[in-house]
């Protein structure tokens, strides 16, 4: 059997060797072989050859190949792995060396390279393997650069131009040499932000925006993706581009030494509308955009352009929510003959929804005042809404309601019948001149009662519990008759003032009472916002509820003359 | 670890849910969740509020809501509450018109 196979062993040995050399030529890597002594090139495959030719060299034995480490320290000669194998029987796996092939452009190899030796053990040639990262590398910078992108353009919702200008720093130089972000703002281009990675040339961007500033109809670059909303790649820029764009011999010398390779504009656009454009520019690393690069530009601006487009919104929505809030509590508080009253008003959230609290004070008839103050569950649309009923429920209830509860009392009717299935709290109170002062009779309902320090310095309380409104047909509420003497002082206040917290902390009655105690001989106004201070600082964390302070101070009888 | 943590328990027709942490603007939501799940279970509900460290009025809304419901819909309701919640329950004036359980804590 041996005998008769012989012929053709060594037949398929032949096409072996065929086959072999034909899956070498056409690996996915490059493969080479060299001679040691004279360092000739025995054999390479399509790839290694391909790597060569784009790094210039047709010997591939590193003559004059620009390598460089991760930290940036150039390889010498003698250095690179398929030298190291021949000279010093070293083998070297995966090595990545930073290259800058002929074109200027940069790339990552990733090199190794093995001895061969002879029977004798002898050092007869060496073998390398070498692989092309720059694309996988450019990919993952890319994956990491969206992933950077997408939390800083989700981030930062309301200072849009911070994110922008935050965006153009992360592009460089992941993605680009130059980012510039320009917005279309009322028929004019405005640069919102470049980033380069050398800062001196930024200024002289800015200086070169400052003295051209970009003419809105020309028909390339920037203007021309505003005006189309469609995006435009310019793989290579070549002199005469940059001819075609200035006729100032010294700006086209300055854009000939920024050196720029390669370009994209892509359009800032979000629900049909192109609010400003992205460039992109290559230079030092003269890296050539492509077709991809410039779908991942064009979702970049989509992305960025939704994020401006919510800001937007956002912004108009704290607008209409103040103007609403504004609706809620009166733009000034009347004066009233014998009282001062100062009044505080924080709306949780920056203002991002309408709060539920709210306060009034109002002339009656023979001299009387009415004051309110409350608290709606909830907040938005609906808790605005049953605000704005319970604060004029009240006026209306205050001309014919025999006493402060029964004006409490038709609020919780009309709440109740208005269909909210919401609830509030609220104090109601009459002040009427007295010998001597005020008389006044205050109704609570589910809300904590008011504080008085009296002008010696004791505290009293203005007010009994009653049930909250809105929940319940029958509630139990009681008016409270005392007298405010000149130099006692009244403080009302939501519970966003005594519930506010600093991780388990809680502001507390018994802070306002000291705080209130303090503050109370200063003028209603400084008094109010004194415990609004004190609430603030409390805690370092946002409040998460609203917070309303009414204070009302009796006047010294010569002071009230001395005013009247 | 979340802020507010529920547990419902049903024997005898009735769903108690015990609530631990903390009952305020942010776990409203999560504690009505719970109360709805416990409505559907039987016809009186418990909640158990012993275990509560904080409650501040926008989580005794909690107790409101559910209050109002089970007059709208008839089941029974039943608070067991600690010192903090009660203490709201009576400044707003809840606490006359839902039944009260006093249990040792």
């Amino acid at each position: 059997m041996s005998r008769v196979d012989q012929p053709t062993d060594s037949a398929l040995l032949r096409e072996v060797r065929h086959w072999l050399a034909l899956a070498v030529e056409d690996l996915g890597f490059g493969v080479a072989v060299a001679e040691a002594g004279s360092e000739r090139i025995l054999f390479a495959n399509r790839y290694a050859k391909q790597v060569w030719q784009r790094l210039a060299q047709s010997d591939g034995v590193a003559e004059g190949y620009r390598g460089f480490t991760r930290d940036g320290r150039p390889y010498s000669p003698e250095e690179w792995p398929l030298r190291r194998a021949l000279r010093l029987g070293e083998t070297v796996s995966h090595e990545e060396i930073s290259v800058e092939f002929a074109s200027g452009t940069r790339g990552v190899l990733a090199l190794s390279a093995g001895p061969i030796r002879n029977d004798h053990d002898q050092l007869v040639g060496a073998v390398v393997t070498m692989y092309d990262l720059t694309d996988h590398r450019r990919a993952e910078e890319t994956l990491a650069f969206m992933a950077e992108a997408s939390a800083v353009l989700t981030e930062s919702e309301r200072d849009y131009e911070h994110m922008l200008r935050r965006l153009a720093h992360l592009a460089v130089p992941r993605l680009a040499d130059w980012c510039a972000i320009d917005l279309w703002e009322n028929g004019m281009i405005r640069n919102v932000g470049v980033a380069h990675v050398d800062p001196a040339k930024i200024e002289l961007a800015h200086e070169l925006q400052k003295r051209f500033p970009p003419d809105p109809d020309s028909t390339r670059g920037v203007a021309n993706v505003l005006r189309t909303g469609r995006s435009e790649l310019t793989s290579e820029i070549p002199d005469a581009l940059i001819d075609e764009a200035t006729p100032d011999p010294d700006v086209r010398q300055i854009l000939r030494d920024l050196g720029l390779h390669s370009a994209m504009v892509a359009p800032l656009s979000a629900h049909g509308e192109t609010l400003g454009a992205l460039t992109l520019i290559s230079a030092e690393q003269r890296r050539t955009y492509t077709a991809d690069d410039l779908i991942l530009a064009e979702d970049l601006g989509h992305r960025a352009a939704l994020s401006i487009s919510n800001a937007r919104l956002f912004r108009e929505q704290i607008e209409i929510n103040s103007a609403l809030q504004q609706s809620l509590i009166p733009d000034t508080l009347p004066s009233l003959d014998g009282l001062e009253v100062g009044a505080v008003y924080m709306p949780a959230g920056e203002g991002s929804q309408v709060g539920g609290d709210f306060y009034d004070a109002w002339k009656l008839e023979n001299g009387a005042f009415g004051v309110a103050i409350g608290d709606v569950q909830g907040k938005g649309p609906r808790a605005a809404a049953l605000t704005s009923l319970a604060r004029h429920t009240m006026r209306a209830a205050a001309l014919h309601a025999a006493s402060p509860a029964d004006v409490l009392r038709l609020l919780n009717d009309a709440a109740i019948r208005s269909d909210f299935k919401q609830f509030c709290t609220a104090i109601y109170l009459t002040l009427t001149p007295a010998a001597d002062g005020f008389t006044t009779t205050v109704a609570v309902a589910g809300h904590m009662p008011g504080m008085i320090r009296r002008a010696n310095g004791m505290i009293d309380r203005a007010g009994r519990p009653g049930t909250l409104l809105g929940m319940y047909e029958d509630v139990r509420i009681i008016d409270h008759t005392l007298h405010l003497y000149p130099g006692d002082a009244l403080l009302l206040f939501t519970d966003g003032v005594t519930e506010r917290r600093d991780g388990p902390r809680q502001f507390g009655e018994g802070r306002l009472r000291a705080i209130f105690s303090a503050a109370a001989d200063q003028e209603a106004d400084a008094a109010a916002r004194a415990v609004a201070d004190a609430v603030g600082a409390f805690s370092s964390s946002p409040a998460q509820d609203d917070i309303a302070i009414l204070v009302i101070r009796i006047l010294e009888t010569d002071r009230v003359e001395r005013v009247a | 670890m979340s802020k507010l943590e529920t547990a419902t328990t049903t024997s005898d027709g009735r769903a108690t849910v015990v609530l631990t942490g903390t009952l305020d603007i942010s776990t409203i939501d999560q504690a009505l969740r719970e109360l709805a799940g416990a409505r559907a279970e039987a016809p009186a509900v418990v909640i158990d509020m012993r275990q509560i460290d904080f409650i501040d009025s926008s989580g005794l809304s909690v107790i409101a809501q559910t209050a109002r419901q089970a007059t709208e819909t008839g089941f029974t309701l039943s608070v067991v509450p600690n010192q903090q919640a009660r203490r709201l329950m009576e400044i707003t004036g809840i606490a006359s018109h839902v039944h009260i359980e006093d249990r040792d804590a």
